[in-house]
């Protein structure tokens, strides 16, 4: 093999090693996002509300109360985490596939920054109840 | 895309890299660089190729699922955020209130449509080894929306019981 093929074999494998964390964290989300979120926008956005079925009173009163949970707490940051991953990865393409083919390193940054910022934001909120 | 992705990454593993060749470029060795520099030729295409055909825009509407996806988990972290300040105070979280119920709603219709293809393909995109061959992917798919069906009422239950 010669240096330069080494080389690209090289760049690929890093290329492979950070798509392979994003992609990884875009599964893990999606899989949160598919299995988890219909069900909580159900329960706690729909027939809570309406008062269908007694899921969530619309007082802060008895969210805290329920919020002293831990598991509740560490459920809810999963709920919210995970998914913001899933659709950094997906705007990222989004974007790309909507026709921005300039600042694709800008894009990638913006998308998964975000992410990073909203899950960071998340445990804040969910330890500082 | 990321099926392009996974092409290129299987050229690693060789000693000599297998790039489908470009039309007049079979035989071109020096194409392999060019690839590694992941710079690769781009034809041009109009911003609204999804609209041309029906599969294409059902490409694009599971795509943009995402969106509503966030918007409304952040909905979420925002009342959230404020049930500190709000605890004690007998204020009512806009949770309750009939346009959150019609945001949700919209939501929700595209956090379904998201399941339903997410765990649709899940069974091609999770293998499975079993003895020699893997799962059949039909099997995985079955489990993943048997899972899905689980987990809600785990977490319907746990809600109502919780939250009550």
């Amino acid at each position: 093999m010669t240096s330069v093929q080494a080389e690209g074999t090289r760049a690929l494998r890093k290329a492979d090693m950070s798509h392979a964390i994003w992609w990884g964290l875009f599964a893990v989300g999606g899989m949160v996002a598919a299995v988890l979120v219909p069900i909580h926008i159900l329960a706690q956005g729909i027939l809570g509300p309406l008062g269908i079925v007694p899921v969530v009173s619309s007082s802060y009163d008895t969210l805290a109360a329920a919020l002293a949970n831990p598991l509740v707490r560490l459920y809810l940051f999963v709920l919210i985490s995970a998914p913001l991953f899933h659709a950094a990865h997906r705007t990222r393409f989004l974007l790309i596939d909507l026709g921005l083919h300039g600042g694709r390193t800008l894009i990638a940054v913006l998308c998964y920054g975000g992410a990073i910022l909203g899950t960071l934001v998340t445990a804040y909120i969910l330890a500082t109840i | 895309m990321q099926r392009a992705a996974s092409k290129i990454e299987m050229t690693t593993d060789t000693a000599v890299p297998q790039i489908t060749p470009a039309p007049g470029a079979a035989g071109d060795s020096s194409l392999i660089t060019h690839h590694s520099s992941l710079s690769a030729y781009r034809a041009p295409l109009s911003n609204t190729w999804w609209l041309r055909n029906r599969r294409y825009t059902r490409f694009m509407l599971r795509e943009f699922t995402a969106v509503p996806i966030t918007l409304w988990l952040l909905s979420l972290l925002i009342v959230l955020a404020r049930v500190r300040s709000g605890a004690g105070s007998g204020a009512e979280s806009p949770l309750g209130s009939p346009a959150y119920v019609v945001f949700s709603v919209i939501c929700l219709i595209f956090a379904l449509y998201h399941s339903w293809t997410w765990l649709g393909i899940s069974g091609l995109i999770l293998r499975i080894p079993l003895g020699e061959r893997d799962l059949p992917p039909r099997l995985v798919t079955a489990a993943n929306y048997a899972l899905w069906g689980v987990a809600s009422v785990v977490i319907g239950g746990a809600l109502i019981l919780l939250w009550r």
